[in-house]
């Protein structure tokens, strides 16, 4: 057991400053680890399927391993492994490559090892380990403005953990542990609940790593990263950390109180309505598509925080769902920045006659993202909608499903502006065989999660029936 | 035959054959795609045939369950009102399939992606005609408006991908809120399967009105009711002509019987739903069919009398009598048949003359005679002139709405006439439009020289043409063999038992009928003395008699300009009335708002707060000699005096004084200084605590030994150079040092991987146990600290390696 914790972290870990020391073939070392590492996960997980949860200690760090952790680990490794291989094309011409492939591979192999991590310190250790990472790749470019949008990142999430680390404290004082299988087993005996204001300290470093109101801001400016990192932060890693964190701590160590789901789904309808109706007026592609990030977390924390099994599993669902849909959304805009070096959308136009590959893995992705049946990603918001009914939150229902409508528009706002109408760029075409079959890779996964719900389906109920509380 | 089995190859095939002309695609030529796709249609036609063979025969009606991959096994059902709509749109599809042969000649190679979409979407519309339950039937459903859109899209030119986002946007949204209908009946009734809810709701009914409040919504959009039908004005016409025709001859059918499904056979609502109907019914009729008269576009045209009939059907359906259901359902019917007839001639018409503009038709008469009688037939019937088939169906919708007088309903007692009247009115004015139609395409002249290229079509388009007149004419003449049909259905378990002798005894809807047309003739005679009187003169000059040209669309100018009218038209066709519009304004000026007012607000908050800090950082680095004396007198006092609360506080303004003065250095020397003053107040401060002993000495070794890397290695980056701001770039030049600064930096704030944090963590649970406040600020202090860390790297990274 502890050998596959070696492998699934510490390859990505280790095997990251190997990036460092191979020169020509960076980009190949920092694939390969990421792919050991997804493999040892994926092997894993088939070959010996869990009962229980497991806990263990390696080299005197506590880890754990259950459906949650391993489905989470296979969402994340799963995306970056294609969004490295897309880099291969994208930074091909680009200086500082080592730089670049040490940041992302430790990146990820500290989003692995936060996901496995079973023990709050332990947590907040990889949080910040990916921290810096993103601070350092949103600023990759160097330009002044890049540099204030990095520190700005660096600021708004760093306060955010400052306010859990408080948290964790407050815990810790409660507890005596931080080891969240004995915080877990505490709270199931003693049947002790987590108080108001540990919920909001550590609720509030969740919002501020997932971009949620009122700290939203920092991931709209950190558009101005590599497209392949910016598609790391919205996709796989960045801010879905908060969302993994909320399901660890808020679901299975100390199931939270209704009236906390309340707070948590009034901050998420501001979040959604927010973004969703600045995602309509923003032209900057990438920043459309922060903002469209911003509002589907929002959905995913609703349904996280709703105490019904659906709602769980739909939410669930739509992590890797919009993982999958908003990696092939970033990285089809980054083959459209990439070759024409335009971000405006009303500069931009008709590129569907010279860019047919990547309008077409555009459109599957944004009808994932829209909700569009069969695709993946309609089974999640109707079923976290779906919770909201159940618990009888109908204003919210209504609202989250006006913010469903504006997705629908921005997203076809920008694939008419983009991809139709008068040609502005007829001389370039999509040069990289590794960025279009990464795009049109993930355009049809998305539409495959859709069809083949029902195996997936089970996977959600494996992760609840792992999770028991409420949902056992 | 009915079984499963026969259902799901129905149902599953048109995918699959359009997956296989889509992989094949460039290898094998148009002709064999022609062929390949005629084939595949005409198995879908015998394939529905087949399966619903049994209901016809039998009248029985049967539930399957399967799963097609879904996370629910779907329910399929197989009966008398599903086999109606999925053989229509079988046959249908088979002659757009067909009619596409010819049509689709000038999209050149691009029938390999549109055969396939023409198979999706014959199959998504079966697929949404026989779910059994609503999260089937709902995928189905959005798949058909998906495939719809691709197929709107298809010319890819500005209007058609205009109308064919605006279609997506008013369909997604009508879907959504039906996903919401079906959402809450499932939580409501525990069930989304039809039958079992149709049970339930019987007995005890749950949540009704906000269910089918939004079912109304959801399933009107795509049906066309008034005032929710602006999209089909733009994506019909947008559309090529065959899949104009599936659109306006199955697809809105779609939503009307779905509308039936659940409004009549599900709820089985009475009175005020059926005044509700009613009066949409009624509305519908009239605005589109006063809309449909000043058009000039023969597209737009027929999609406005799309929306007038759809009306009728609403009407038919809503009046809750026997014989105004069955009317309704039979003039779907019909209506599936004429129209599609009509908007298959106006591909013809558009094929030859390469516009869509009444005004530039004229005298085709001679060049497309079989084109001139198929219309005409169309025309006829789809006004309601004995002896088509859509005199049949509207005749019974009539004698619903009479019968409907003598119900106790809400309304209806009083309101039958006005029904009425609109639905003969409407018929009139359906008369008066069409007759402009048939002029200005087939007599007259044309505006240019009468171009002699213009000749009859060729057989793949005018066979369609020809079967759809002529059941046009059978059903008409003969429509006891479509009514036995539908008297089979069991319309008598939810309703009255029909009476036959009302169908029969018409003299009533007789009279108005001819009244109506008469009505019709007349304003036609009106309006085309007064336009002839004026085209005469024009600019006073004498104009040769014999040049006088006859403004076909000119004909109803006078109905355009009568009073009252004249001011609704004007802004009808500006689209003042166009609900879409508003609420497209209404998003726009929201987000705007939104986006201006509160998320750039925060975001000039997060701005406001840091600059507010370096300003102040600046400020206090000019007296920051004087405040340290006078923080050290503090110090040695409150050493003095031993009281813990001012030892702590002073350490605590330490912390933060010398992180904001670090903040606000220019000089890399004092910085230096300052960052390890800024430290010091940390070690006073945590030494004040009981305990706090341990966590200080792991604390200030971590911090110190960050702290002295960082300024060794700054030391030597910065060389001869005084001020941070010529740091700039160092990044490039000194690679290693500049890291190795950075680490140290990062240590300093105590930021893991560097073990530093550890010691913060203990710090700060000593601290909090005398006060949570003391926890927040040294979460302050950190913060503050990297402040003036990152300013620093942020100076030594500039740099730009971006290839722009």
């Amino acid at each position: 057991m502890s050998s596959f914790i070696l492998t699934s972290v510490g390859i990505p870990i280790i095997g990251s400053f190997l990036v460092l020391v191979s020169r020509r073939y960076r980009h190949i070392v920092s694939f390969s680890i990421i792919t050991l590492s997804l493999i040892s996960i994926m092997y894993f997980a088939f070959s010996s399927p869990l009962k229980e949860a497991l806990y263990l200690k390696v080299i005197g760090l506590d880890f754990i391993i259950d459906n949650l952790s391993l489905f989470m680990a296979f969402c994340s490794s799963l995306v970056g492994v294609l969004i490295i291989y897309y880099s291969f094309g994208y930074m091909k011409e680009k200086k500082h490559l080592g730089e670049y492939y040490f940041f992302v591979s430790i990146f990820l192999g500290a989003m692995i090892g936060l996901i496995f991590s079973g023990n709050l310190l332990l947590m907040y250790f990889f949080w910040e380990i990916t921290t810096i990472c993103s601070w350092r790749l949103i600023g990759f470019y160097r330009k002044d403005e890049h540099l204030i949008n990095a520190n700005k990142a660096f600021y708004l999430t760093f306060l955010g953990s400052g306010l859990m680390l408080v948290g964790m404290e407050i815990l810790y004082h409660n507890y005596g542990s931080l080891n969240l299988y004995e915080i877990r087993n505490l709270s199931i005996k003693n049947g002790i609940n987590i108080s108001e204001l540990e919920f909001m300290l550590l609720f509030l470093g969740m919002a501020a790593k997932s971009a949620q109101f009122p700290f939203q801001v920092w991931l709209p400016a950190a558009g101005v990263a590599p497209t392949p990192v910016t598609a790391l932060l919205h996709a796989a890693v960045l801010v879905k950390i908060g969302v993994y964190a909320f399901a660890r701590i808020f679901l299975w160590t100390l199931p939270i109180k209704v009236q906390f789901s309340e707070v948590v789904l009034i901050l998420m309808i501001i979040t959604a309505l927010i973004s969703s109706l600045s995602a309509l007026f923003e032209n900057d592609i990438k920043k459309i598509l922060a903002y469209s990030t911003i509002c589907q977390i929002s959905y995913i924390f609703m349904g996280l925080s709703l105490n019904t099994s659906i709602a769980v599993k739909g939410a669930l669902l739509y992590i890797f769902v919009h993982g999958i849909g908003k990696a092939g959304l970033f990285l089809s805009a980054g083959v459209v920045e990439h070759e024409t070096n335009e971000r405006d959308i009303r500069k931009l136009g008709g590129l569907y006659k010279t860019m047919p590959f990547t309008a077409i893995a555009f459109l599957l992705c944004a009808f994932s993202i829209m909700g569009l049946p069969p695709f993946g990603g309609f089974w999640a918001k109707f079923f976290i909608i779906f919770g909201l009914i159940e618990t009888h939150h109908y204003t919210i229902a209504i609202l989250m499903i006006l913010t469903a409508v504006f997705t629908m528009l921005y997203l076809l706002r920008f694939f008419n502006r983009v991809f139709m109408g008068r040609q502005t760029h007829p001389n370039k075409f999509e040069n990289s065989r590794e960025m279009i079959f990464t795009i049109v890779l993930l355009g049809v996964f998305g539409f495959l999660i859709g069809v083949f719900i029902k195996p997936l389906w089970e996977v959600m109920d494996n992760i609840l029936t792992q999770i028991g509380g409420y949902y056992g | 035959m009915v079984d499963g089995q026969s259902l799901l190859i129905f149902l599953i095939f048109p995918f699959m054959w359009g997956l296989i002309i889509w992989i094949l695609g460039d290898e094998i030529n148009d002709k064999i795609k022609d062929f390949f796709n005629i084939f595949g249609t005409t198995v879908i036609f015998i394939l529905s045939i087949l399966t619903f063979s049994g209901v016809f025969v039998n009248k029985t009606s049967m539930t399957f369950t399967s799963c097609i991959g879904l996370v629910w096994d779907s329910k399929l059902r197989v009966d008398l009102y599903s086999g109606l709509l999925a053989v229509l749109i079988s046959f249908l599809g088979w002659l757009s399939s067909i009619y596409s042969v010819d049509y689709m000649k000038h999209y050149e190679g691009r029938k390999k992606s549109y055969y396939p979409l023409l198979l999706f979407f014959i199959g998504s519309m079966n697929g949404a005609i026989v779910s059994w339950d609503f999260i089937t039937m709902f995928f189905f459903w959005e798949l058909m408006s998906l495939f719809a859109f691709l197929l709107v899209i298809f010319d890819r030119s500005e209007t058609s991908i205009n109308a064919g986002i605006k279609y997506l946007m008013m369909n997604g949204a009508g879907s959504l809120l039906m996903l919401f209908a079906i959402g809450f009946l499932y939580f409501s009734y525990g069930n989304a399967d039809i039958e079992t809810v149709s049970k339930l709701v019987s007995h005890s009914p749950k949540a009704i009105v906000i269910i089918s409040l939004l079912f109304l919504i959801g399933l009107g959009v795509k049906a066309g009711i008034v005032p929710i039908h602006t999209w089909l004005i733009e994506a019909h016409p947008a559309a090529p002509s065959p899949i104009s025709a599936l659109l306006s001859g199955v697809m809105i059918k779609v939503g009307v019987y779905w509308i039936f499904r659940v409004f009549i056979l599900m709820f089985g609502f009475g009175d005020i739903w059926n005044f509700i109907f009613c009066i949409l019914g009624s509305i519908t009729i009239m605005v589109g069919v006063m809309m449909a008269l000043v058009q000039k576009d023969i597209k737009r045209l027929l999609a406005y009398h799309s929306v007038s009939q759809i009306g009728y059907m609403i009407l038919g359906i809503g009046t809750g009598i026997s014989a105004g259901v069955v009317g309704g359902l039979f003039h779907l019917l019909n209506h599936a048949l004429f129209k599609g007839l009509l908007f298959l001639c106006a591909g013809t018409i558009i094929y030859r003359m390469k516009t869509r503009n009444l005004n530039e038709y004229g005298g085709l008469l001679k060049a497309m005679p079989i084109t001139f009688i198929t219309c005409l037939v169309a025309a006829l019937s789809i006004s309601g002139v004995p002896p088509f088939n859509g005199f049949v169906s509207k005749w019974m919708i009539y004698q619903g709405v009479i019968e409907a007088r003598n119900g106790l309903g809400f309304g209806m007692k009083w309101g039958w006439w006005i029904f009425l009247t609109a639905a003969v009115f409407g018929s009139a004015l359906t008369l008066a439009s069409f007759i402009k139609v048939i002029f200005s395409t087939f007599f007259g002249e044309r505006l240019q020289a009468p171009n002699n290229n213009i000749k009859e079509i060729g057989p793949y388009m005018y066979i369609p043409l020809i079967i759809l007149a002529a059941l046009c004419v059978i059903f008409g003449v003969f429509p006891q063999i479509p009514l036995r049909y539908f008297f089979k259905m069991n319309i008598a378990s939810v309703l009255s038992p029909i009476t036959l002798n009302g169908l029969w005894n018409p003299t009533l809807a007789t009279v108005l009928v001819l009244a109506g047309i008469i009505l019709g003739v007349i304003v036609y005679l009106l309006s085309g003395l007064r336009v002839r009187r004026e085209d005469i003169f024009i600019g006073g000059e004498k104009i040769d008699s014999d040049k006088i040209r006859f403004d076909g669309t000119a004909m109803y100018n006078t109905v355009k300009e009568m009073g009252i009218l004249k001011c609704i038209y004007d802004k009808a066709l500006k689209g003042r009335f166009d609900a879409y519009n508003y609420s497209v304004e209404l998003v726009d000026w929201f987000s705007e708002k939104i986006y201006k007012n509160v998320d750039r607000l925060i975001d000039n908050l997060y701005d406001g707060i840091a600059c507010f800090v370096k300003i102040s950082g600046e400020w206090l680095n000019v007296y920051s000699i004087k405040i340290s004396w006078l923080i050290f007198i503090i110090l040695i006092a409150s050493f003095i005096t031993g009281n813990l609360e001012l030892i702590r506080w002073t350490s605590i303004f330490v912390m933060l004084f010398y992180g904001l003065v670090a903040i606000g250095e220019n000089k890399v020397n004092r910085f230096i200084v300052w960052s390890i003053l800024s430290q010091l107040g940390y070690y006073i401060f945590g030494l004040s605590f009981e305990g706090g002993k341990d966590a200080v000495i792991y604390y200030g070794m971590f911090s110190f030994i960050s702290w002295l890397i960082m300024a060794i290695s700054l030391l030597y980056l910065k060389g001869e150079r005084d001020e941070i701001k010529e740091l700039s770039k160092m990044a490039e030049k000194k690679p290693y040092l500049s890291v190795l600064f950075i680490i140290g930096a990062f240590g300093l704030v105590g930021l893991p991987p560097l073990t530093g944090f550890i010691g913060k963590f203990k710090l700060s649970s000593v601290v909090m146990h005398v006060n949570l406040l003391y926890s927040f600020i040294i979460i302050l202090s950190a913060l503050i600290t990297t402040g003036y860390i990152l300013k620093v790297i942020k100076v030594v990274l500039e740099d730009e390696i971006s290839k722009d």
